[in-house]
């Protein structure tokens, strides 16, 4: 794992979640995709758990950062917990094929998407609640994800080792 | 020296963070929030000049929808306005045309009205307009229709007032005739004209002569006309004494909206006081 990589790949994808993901945005919810939480599958599918586990941690750390104006915690716990999860699930279901990736990225995304909202309501906070956008946000990264798989691979020469062994 | 090395497991690293998140989620928002400010300020720069970047995929259509249907009800209600600013011109171009025909409304308030409920037919003639106390009109005010005098107001009500017109079988008014000076009291009929009686015969009354309300302080300081005399003839009683018909100078049936007249309107209020005083202390 190339860490200064990815300490720039996370300052890029913060950057442009924060402020550049709304001009995409489609339909009347503006639903948008979550880079962030493509990114953290990606990291989960591709490194060993211990790399996984810091990964989905930062990367929800950056995603709380974004989310300007909200307490923070809430994806980071929902990020780390998934990530690392998904990099445990990895060892013993392979997620190489595109379908694949696009199924995991939209149960992920759904998943850490409620539990980020519960969470925060267990915190006191209020969030607004939209089941709508939130399936809409997972669809998109459902569908984005795949192609952005291909330039993270890209970017990140990752090497893939044998699951389970460090 | 032999270091110890302190092995870090994926179990510690996930148990480490989850900690720090469960501290980041019940801190208060005022300290975590100072973590979104310094991402903020850090990426001030890029982050303002996306702002102005678009994209070509940016979907407009939803945008578009929403103003369109904003810029239609703007435009609706700057049409209501428009009519609304339309209808206050004109109600201030009758009611300047009013004051300078007429010299002794200078000073005095003139409250335009429209008539919601039109004069009834039979012996009482009145008829419901939409000002009342809110807009400082006061019982017995004058009513003004058509450059002329037609009545006044009988019945007062927070919206809207009652008048009662001059020839109304229950209003009584002072009046007179510019070639006959002496006072007359002019009585309505109810049938769309009124009653002049006690007029000795010596007089000479012309048929059409302009009979005039007569001042009255407060209510107004120059007389006005009323209306014309219709007929003339010998009271059947009396006959030293005149029987003299007024018909009104305007046409209340084609009257769509008429004006109160306010002599002193800084008072207006110190009527209303002194009217409830008078209520009040009579019960």
């Amino acid at each position: 794992m190339n860490w200064p990589r990815f300490a720039v790949l996370l300052l890029i994808a913060a950057f442009l979640q924060a402020r550049w993901i709304d001009t995409i945005a489609v339909t009347n919810l503006r639903v948008t995709p979550d880079l962030l939480l493509i990114a953290m599958v990606f990291f989960a599918v591709r490194c060993n758990e211990f790399e996984a586990i810091i990964t989905s941690f930062v990367l929800g750390f950056a995603a709380d950062i974004a989310a300007s104006g909200f307490s923070m915690g809430p994806f980071i716990i929902s990020f780390g917990l998934f990530g690392t999860a998904l990099s445990y699930l990895h060892r013993i279901v392979s997620i190489k094929k595109v379908p694949h990736e696009a199924i995991t990225i939209f149960v992920v995304a759904l998943a850490a998407g409620y539990l980020a909202w519960l969470l925060a309501r267990i915190a006191g906070q209020s969030r607004p609640a939209g089941f709508g956008a939130l399936l809409g946000t997972s669809i998109y990264s459902a569908v984005l994800g795949p192609v952005l798989f291909l330039l993270l691979d890209w970017l990140m020469r990752i090497k893939t080792r044998r699951r389970g062994r460090r | 020296m032999a270091r110890k090395r302190i092995r870090i497991t994926s179990r510690m690293l996930f148990a480490w963070f989850m900690l720090a998140g469960l501290i980041l989620l019940f801190s208060p928002l005022a300290v975590t929030s100072r973590l979104q400010f310094a991402f903020a300020r850090f990426f001030h720069r890029p982050l303002s000049a996306a702002r102005h970047v678009p994209l070509s995929a940016k979907t407009e259509l939803p945008l578009k929808d929403d103003f369109s249907r904003k810029e239609s009800q703007y435009q609706n209600y700057i049409a209501n306005l428009e009519e609304e600013l339309r209808q206050k011109n004109q109600a201030i171009q009758q009611l300047s045309g009013v004051r300078t025909r007429l010299r002794g409304l200078e000073g005095a308030k003139l409250v335009p009205a429209d008539i919601i409920i039109s004069p009834a037919s039979g012996q009482r003639s009145e008829f419901i307009i939409n000002r009342g106390k809110d807009d400082g009109v006061c019982k017995d005010m004058f009513v003004i229709g058509d450059n002329s005098v037609i009545g006044t107001i009988s019945d007062l009500y927070p919206r809207t007032a009652k008048v009662r017109l001059f020839t109304d079988s229950a209003s009584v008014a002072q009046v007179n005739m510019p070639d006959v000076e002496i006072n007359m009291l002019m009585q309505g009929n109810g049938n769309n004209t009124a009653k002049i009686k006690m007029v000795p015969a010596k007089h000479q009354i012309k048929i059409g002569s302009p009979v005039m309300l007569r001042k009255k302080p407060g209510y107004m300081d120059s007389a006005m006309i009323v209306g014309e005399v219709q007929q003339c003839k010998r009271d059947s009683k009396n006959p030293a004494l005149w029987d003299i018909t007024v018909k009104p100078s305007c046409d209340i049936t084609k009257l769509n909206n008429v004006a109160v007249i306010i002599m002193n309107p800084q008072s207006s209020g110190n009527l209303n006081r002194a009217e409830n005083t008078k209520t009040s202390g009579g019960k």
